[in-house]
């Protein structure tokens, strides 16, 4: 009798757990149009394994892990017959992550879907809340722009609210900033993404670090500013002293130093936050970004 | 506060940019690459304004011309077949390792022509496949005396660039096992048994390479452009080494200014200075430079 309890008890748990995990797929897969006139759903897939994860995205798949990658439901569609288009939906598990994907891959923002969107030659990718979009035809003419801009926006309403970022992108300093640069991320290997810095982990950056790469325009020479906040002052203080060491020590002294080239490098950190400028056209340009990211940082903090 | 000027050198040495630089430039001296021993690689580099059409499409007959004449300006012999007697005997089991990836796939004209020249050596129809992520299971491959490897370059999500190093990645079962360091040590995949010693020649495909990747698939035809190139060597880190040096130029000249690769395709560095692979600075390569010389970028 105990044992048939048992028995009964456990597949209750399994159905409810199936059906938790199929009501959660299918919420997903709820923000992506179904069929309709002139548009047909042909296939369509939740992913949530790791491994199904590789083998679908072929080898890119290693940058939303690093996102946080929580899983993902497409379908691939067929278009007044003719052109094959495919929608994404990507959970990311939190918004800076969303947007830490979006701001890999669009090179500017175009169109106003979302939280921040890029349409360019056939592909339409946005962000909003914790969800990175993708749609994708294989073939580009005005009718099929038309229609991923639809779709994108039927998309945008499914997911509904709006996504907080954390506070770091407050304190990004506005002036001369290049419009659409800010670069979220939290694996070192995108720390070259404007202008090479190095292969090496200087800055201790990690999944518990948010680091922002910002592009700025002055005087017409392109200089960086990352900002990197860490989860406590020692390890923002540990950071900064690699870093320094690594780059040039004299920086923890100076804060900001010269290059034979005229172009300036600076390096501070205030509580756990470390500030990096690198390519600055003066030493005041230096300094103004330092301070004024630390400022603004303070007063969110 | 005193302020010191900081040498470009010192600013080179310390960000790192040294051992990078010296391989992404070309500019600066050799002897910061820690193996000098090697010989000097040949890569040929042959190209012609009609390898591909205005939609992409590969011209067959061009492109057979042009691999023809750049497999005999690597082997230095005077005739095709003669060539190919260079590198493929009759008895070699022979393995094509392609690639599939659907938005740049190795060209299936290009697969064409390189089973008709082992056909014309005297290898066995039975004894040759062209295979990609089946590699494992096929029994071609399995009993390999011979491989060829043949991939377009294109710009990588985490590898920095997809290369003729990376190609070997599906010759084991799960290729995330090299993906730490955004894919550093992909070179030792060609000490696996199944592999080692076996590739008899490297085909770096440029007809249209992609520089710049957006999306979750990273690709757009946006960023391709009609370069109409193939890079043959023995070495794949000088063939690699050689493809990625246009694709750096040509994001240069797209963007205007210079944009690295980014991740960094060190994979291809490291091959050479840490898994003695070939050779990736180009003071160790002698490039031969073959056909349309426009906006060759190199």
């Amino acid at each position: 009798m105990k044992h048939q309890a048992l028995i009964m008890i456990s597949t209750l748990l399994f159905i409810a757990a199936a059906g938790h995990a199929m009501n959660e797929d299918s919420l997903l897969m709820d923000h992506l149009p179904g069929s309709r006139e002139n548009l047909q759903v042909e296939s369509e897939e939740v992913i949530v394994k790791k491994e199904d994860f590789y083998r679908y995205i072929n080898g890119g798949a290693e940058l939303y892990l690093n996102y946080g990658f929580k899983k993902l439901a497409k379908r691939n569609y067929l278009f007044r017959g003719s052109h094959q288009l495919k929608a994404e939906i990507f959970d990311m598990g939190t918004p800076a992550n969303a947007f830490g994907v979006f701001s890999y891959s669009r090179d500017t923002v175009n169109i106003d879907v979302g939280q921040g969107a890029q349409y360019m030659g056939g592909s339409l990718i946005f962000w909003q809340d914790r969800y990175f979009v993708s749609i994708f035809a294989h073939q580009e003419n005005e009718e099929v722009r038309r229609q991923l801009d639809q779709m994108a926006r039927y998309i945008s309403d499914a997911i509904g609210q709006r996504g907080q970022l954390p506070g770091i992108f407050d304190a990004i300093p506005q002036e001369s900033l290049v419009p659409t640069s800010t670069f979220y991320f939290h694996h070192h290997a995108w720390q070259n993404r404007y202008r090479y810095i190095s292969n090496a982990n200087i800055f201790n950056i990690d999944e518990n670090v948010r680091a922002l790469l910002n592009k700025y325009k002055a005087a017409r020479q392109p200089h960086y500013l990352m900002m990197l906040e860490y989860p406590d002052e020692k390890k923002a203080r540990k950071a900064y002293k690699k870093a320094t060491g690594k780059l040039v020590p004299r920086l923890r002294k100076e804060k900001a130093l010269q290059d034979e080239q005229g172009l300036w490098m600076g390096c501070d950190r205030k509580g756990r936050l470390l500030l990096f400028v690198l390519d600055a056209p003066g030493r005041e340009e230096t300094f103004y970004l330092i301070n004024r990211a630390a400022e603004k940082y303070r007063q969110i903090n | 506060m005193t302020i010191k000027k900081l040498s470009r050198r010192e600013a080179l040495k310390r960000l790192g940019l040294a051992a990078a630089g010296s391989f992404l430039l070309g500019s600066l001296p050799g002897r910061l690459f820690a193996q000098a021993h090697r010989e000097k690689s040949r890569v040929v580099l042959i190209r012609h304004k009609d390898l591909t059409d205005g939609s992409g499409q590969v011209n067959r007959q061009v492109l057979a011309s042009v691999f023809d004449r750049a497999l005999t300006t690597l082997t230095g012999k005077s005739q095709v077949e003669e060539a190919w007697r260079r590198i493929i005997q009759p008895d070699d089991v022979v393995g094509v390792k392609s690639n599939v990836w659907s938005h740049l796939p190795t060209p299936p004209e290009l697969e064409e022509l390189i089973g008709e020249g082992l056909r014309g050596v005297g290898v066995k129809k039975d004894n040759i496949s062209v295979d990609d992520r089946g590699v494992l299971d096929d029994p071609v491959f399995q009993n390999a005396t011979a491989l060829i490897n043949a991939r377009p370059m294109r710009t990588h999500d985490w590898s920095g660039v997809g290369s003729l190093i990376k190609n070997y990645i599906m010759f084991h079962p799960r290729p995330w096992d090299y993906h730490p360091d955004t894919c550093a040590d992909l070179a030792k995949l060609w000490e696996k048994p199944m592999v080692k010693g076996k590739t008899r020649l490297n085909i770096l495909v440029m007809l249209t390479p992609l520089f710049h990747g957006v999306g979750p698939h990273h690709f757009n035809k946006k960023y391709t452009w009609r370069y109409n190139g193939l890079i043959l060597s023995f070495d794949p880190v000088a063939a690699d080494a050689t493809g990625l040096r246009i694709i750096e130029a040509r994001r240069r000249e797209y963007f205007g200014e210079k944009r690295p690769v980014s991740p960094s395709p060190h994979h291809i560095r490291l091959a050479d200075t840490r898994h003695n692979l070939g050779n990736a600075h180009a003071d160790r390569i002698e490039l031969v430079r073959l056909g349309w010389q426009d906006g060759i970028l190199i």
